[in-house]
């Protein structure tokens, strides 16, 4: 397939620049680690938060970090299509016979990220044995639904931030709110916050349902359903769908900035 | 004397002009800010609260955090600084006849200068109507207040100081990737960016005392919200200036040696 003749590609020019990457990577690394570190701080005074324990919110913690610098390492060329567009690349991506959506995915491949999808992984797996209860066929489902809809839910973001790129032509700062914020956001089951901003972000950016909604699942909350929190990450993957038409009704609106 | 104030000038019109950036980043300090209030404030409701670090206090501290995000932010990664030293344009510079060091250091105090006073009027304006309990309080006392606007000034001038030693280093690895970033995270945590001093463990707290880190934004916020009494802070701030000599002094020590060693290949 194309997409891994493109991976091959990336990786190879990574090996060309071993010193920065593994620079960079070392860095990704203590930046997530610090995170854990504070966050582990808080709990050392407080113990609890909102009836969450420091084993329960390293998993959510977990969670975000691995989908977040998942999408951010193979969904790069969609956060940098600012880029693509003042430097008149996606013009050429116009009269090439594959989709752009195709060509963007491939456009750019940031293996640095991986630094902290491996943290994140290694704090999962710890947090995961930590867990008094035994970890049955279920709830391991819910746990893989969680990273893929959080990987899901990161890309589609990613893409609504570039369609808006092709009226703005600059990055839109604004668009880290949601990736950056949420990323930092999703640290803590959402339920922490008041409802208010809970609300916002179960309904209309659906962080809530790789966060606290199937965390309630798993930790057999009171009032935790197999369809209402069980199943929250299948929902949460629709906004996938807008996304994705988004992005392709946005290309059809494309003005070439002429270089 | 009038050629630094006149780079500060140059560099604070200049970074004027970046005002978008700065609305973005406005919209980013406020989201950030009540969402770290909310989650800090869900903490403090277990009890277990430090005690010279009251809610109101501790709120108000995060209010100040994100009003003076980029004045406190610990190292400004200068494109065109960065750029002299790896490229080697650094030559020009250093037969213009003024010090180097200086130059650089107006130049970086005038940029975080001119980024701040974007940006934090907004926030601030928004901080205060919050009502009693998340948004920002007056300061401690009229005696407290002068003293952290006091705090603010030199702490400025201290981050830039650190920045000067940080650039020197550059002259040796000459490359800025991942050492910059490194810094930062571990700055930010140990200055108490990402959690407040109060909230840590006893021996951190400790700990910190002794670096210079905690005698920027920690020290300059804790005094207007009145978290470390007029004494102490009076004691602390001589630590403070004590600091910023010693990093002056390094710095252009560390500068000088550098200078003397600089090869620049024709081109």
């Amino acid at each position: 397939m194309l997409y891994f003749k493109f991976l091959k590609m990336h990786f190879k020019k990574l090996l060309q620049y071993r010193l920065s990457f593994f620079l960079s990577l070392l860095s990704q690394t203590i930046v997530s680690l610090v995170a854990l570190a504070s966050m582990y701080f808080l709990f050392d005074r407080f113990k609890v938060v909102a009836g969450w324990s420091f084993s329960q919110v390293a998993i959510s913690y977990a969670v975000v970090y691995f989908c977040f610098s998942f999408t951010e390492c193979f969904g790069r060329g969609f956060d940098r299509f600012a880029k693509l567009i003042q430097s008149g690349g996606l013009d050429s991506f116009y009269i090439r016979p594959r989709s752009i959506f195709h060509q963007t995915l491939c456009s750019e491949i940031e293996f640095s990220k991986m630094g902290r999808v491996v943290v994140a992984l290694a704090v999962l797996i710890y947090a995961c044995a930590i867990q008094p209860f035994t970890w049955g066929i279920d709830k391991v489902a819910v746990l893989i639904g969680m990273l893929l809809c959080g990987i899901v839910i990161f890309f589609s973001l990613f893409m609504l931030g570039a369609s808006m790129c092709i009226f703005t032509i600059e990055g839109l700062e604004v668009v880290n709110v949601f990736t950056d914020g949420g990323r930092e956001l999703c640290q803590y089951p959402l339920n922490v916050y008041p409802e208010g901003l809970a609300k916002i972000f179960t309904y209309i950016i659906p962080f809530a349902s790789f966060n606290y909604l199937p965390m309630m699942y798993l930790f057999d909350m009171p009032g935790a359903t197999v369809w209402g929190h069980a199943l929250a990450p299948l929902y949460g993957m629709l906004i996938i769908i807008p996304a994705y038409f988004i992005f392709r009704w946005s290309l059809t609106k494309y003005k070439s900035t002429g270089t | 004397m009038r050629a630094y104030a006149s780079i500060f000038k140059i560099r604070f019109i200049n970074t004027m002009q970046y005002r978008t950036a700065a609305y973005a980043g406005v919209i980013t300090q406020i989201c950030f800010g009540l969402m770290y209030v909310f989650l800090y404030l869900a903490f403090y409701k277990q009890g277990n609260i430090p005690e010279n670090f009251t809610a109101t206090q501790m709120v108000s501290f995060l209010w100040l955090q994100q009003m003076f995000f980029v004045y406190f932010f610990p190292i400004d990664q200068n494109k065109n600084i960065v750029g002299q030293i790896e490229q080697g344009n650094i030559c020009y510079e250093m037969v213009r006849p003024m010090k180097l060091y200086n130059n650089w250091s107006v130049t970086l105090f005038a940029e975080k200068v001119a980024k701040t006073l974007l940006r934090f009027v907004p926030v601030l304006i928004f901080a205060i109507l919050l009502p009693t309990g998340v948004g920002l309080e007056l300061p401690a006392s009229a005696g407290a207040f002068f003293l952290s606007l006091f705090n603010l000034i030199v702490s400025g001038l201290l981050i830039v100081a650190m920045n000067m030693v940080c650039y020197c280093l550059l002259f040796k690895t000459m490359s800025s990737l991942g050492i910059f970033s490194i810094y930062t995270t571990i700055a930010s945590l140990l200055g108490g960016s990402l959690i407040p001093i109060p909230m840590m463990p006893g021996w951190i707290q400790n700990i910190l005392n002794f670096l210079p880190f905690r005698y920027t934004s920690d020290l300059t916020f804790r005094t207007y919200v009145g978290s470390i009494d007029i004494q102490s802070a009076l004691i602390q701030t001589a630590i403070q200036v004590g600091w910023l000599m010693l990093f002056v002094v390094l710095g252009k020590v560390l500068m000088n040696r550098c200078l003397k060693k600089v090869e620049v290949q024709g081109g």
